[in-house]
């Protein structure tokens, strides 16, 4: 990593960039209990507040700062145990989890460094075809005004063929029948089967009745019973 | 006396001797069929910009005479190595599990001239950390490289979405169903890579 750019801190025990001091208290070679919070903190709103980082590495800066004074806050905490979310492991070692997410984050920073050095190195091989490619990341929708898309819009509405259909309202709700047998069970205790589904009905309002009877017994406001001795099947309220 | 008739059984026939199983899985390539084959590959790679994977080659090849995978690859290395011997500007390249043609490394400065940098942009620092992260751990949610990072990767990974260097595979079974994202073809060719598994191992802990 380069660190030469980057702004450098002076703490009593470390004065060096912000990323070098992470890296040394992630590895353990400096521990976090001796840095002074609060010298940290000032250095670090100074230099925020004179902008010396430039914008790429700005977010950076903030990032591993942050991460530092979490880490600094986690120590000076009393452990909190957390009831059931804390593992037994976590129980004996307070600092067990964050070390163990630390190392695996170190890690992954090291791969992400690898990988940006390794992207560095494949710029030196062009494929065929370089130079007339179009940028290849896609552009988003930023570049887009709103009269383009209702342009757009419109040249496929005209393309489309006109299409109409009656659109007709549904003549059973399973809504509506759900009301309707739910008052019906408040009236009466149990309604059977042949009852609910008379021969009159339209093969459609059989199967919305049908639909509403799962939809109340799902909700728990309804349940089909069968009588024993007859053996007719009823609906009766939740028990 | 009777003499039983088989109504099964056919008239005896001279069987042919067998014919050696290697003969009949693969008649040894002539060497002009070979060079036509390559010179095929070559012609096919010369038109792609993009990595052709090997099963593509070889279905192409097989329309002037069946070939083993093997015999492939070897014609592959061939030119590979002509290519080398002959110091050409281009190499053949193994990438994305394909075979590409790229520029060698020290012509890099020249085509930068040509076509005025016009190289997409370097990942940022959150950007190759994320790609390591759905590198190593993959297929993994977003909620996961978080917690990993310890902050919230969704514009980065959005970013890389757009660039096409990450993609959603698949959701999780569990509550909420998130969305599992992968590395993608375009990862590998961006890193010159021929498979994932290409990258070297995970750092070990400091």
């Amino acid at each position: 990593m380069d660190y030469s750019s980057a702004p450098t801190f002076s703490l009593d025990q470390f004065e060096g960039p912000i990323e070098l001091l992470l890296r040394l208290v992630q590895s353990h070679e400096l521990t976090i209990d001796g840095l002074s919070l609060s010298d940290l903190t000032k250095q670090c709103l100074e230099k925020l507040a004179r902008n010396q980082c430039n914008l790429d590495n700005g977010a950076q800066f903030i990032a591993t700062t942050a991460t530092l004074l979490y880490l600094k806050s986690c120590h000076l905490l009393p452990a909190q145990k957390t009831g059931e979310e804390a593992s037994p492991q976590n129980v004996d070692d307070p600092n067990f989890s964050i070390l163990l997410h630390l190392i695996d984050y170190c890690r992954f920073k090291q791969a992400a460094q690898q990988l940006a050095k390794r992207e560095q190195q494949q710029e030196a091989f062009y494929p065929r075809g370089t130079g007339n490619e179009n940028i290849p990341s896609f552009l988003g929708i930023e570049h887009l005004e709103l009269s383009d898309l209702s342009n757009l819009f419109s040249s496929i509405i005209n393309k489309a063929s006109p299409s109409l259909e009656v659109v007709e309202e549904e003549l059973f709700k399973v809504s509506d029948k759900i009301l309707q047998l739910r008052q019906e069970l408040e009236c009466c205790e149990q309604i059977s089967f042949t009852e609910l589904f008379s021969e009159q009905m339209t093969r459609l309002e059989l199967i919305v009745i049908f639909l509403a009877i799962l939809e109340l017994m799902k909700c728990a406001h309804a349940s089909v019973v069968r009588d024993v001795a007859s053996g007719e099947v009823s609906l009766t309220h939740f028990r | 006396m009777y003499k039983d008739i088989n109504l099964f059984e056919l008239p005896s026939r001279e069987i042919p001797p067998p014919t050696p199983l290697t003969q009949l899985l693969a008649p040894p390539l002539s060497s002009t069929l070979r060079f036509q084959m390559s010179r095929i590959i070559e012609a096919l790679l010369f038109a792609s910009s993009e990595p052709i994977s090997f099963d593509k080659l070889r279905q192409v090849v097989e329309h002037i005479g069946p070939i083993k995978p093997r015999e492939l690859r070897t014609i592959i290395l061939g030119l590979q190595h002509d290519y080398q011997v002959q110091q050409r500007a281009f190499r053949l390249e193994e990438v994305a599990e394909g075979f590409v043609l790229r520029s060698s490394g020290e012509y890099a400065s020249y085509i930068e001239l040509m076509i005025g940098l016009r190289r997409s942009e370097r990942l940022s620092h959150a950007a190759s950390e994320v790609l390591a992260i759905v590198a190593y751990r993959q297929p993994i949610t977003r909620p996961q490289i978080d917690a990993i990072r310890g902050v919230d990767s969704s514009g980065t990974l959005y970013n890389l979405l757009e660039r096409g260097l990450v993609a959603a595979v698949g959701k999780l079974e569990t509550p909420g169903r998130p969305t599992l994202y992968a590395i993608t073809s375009a990862f590998l060719k961006h890193f010159g890579l021929r498979t994932v598994e290409e990258l070297p191992a995970l750092p070990a802990t400091t």
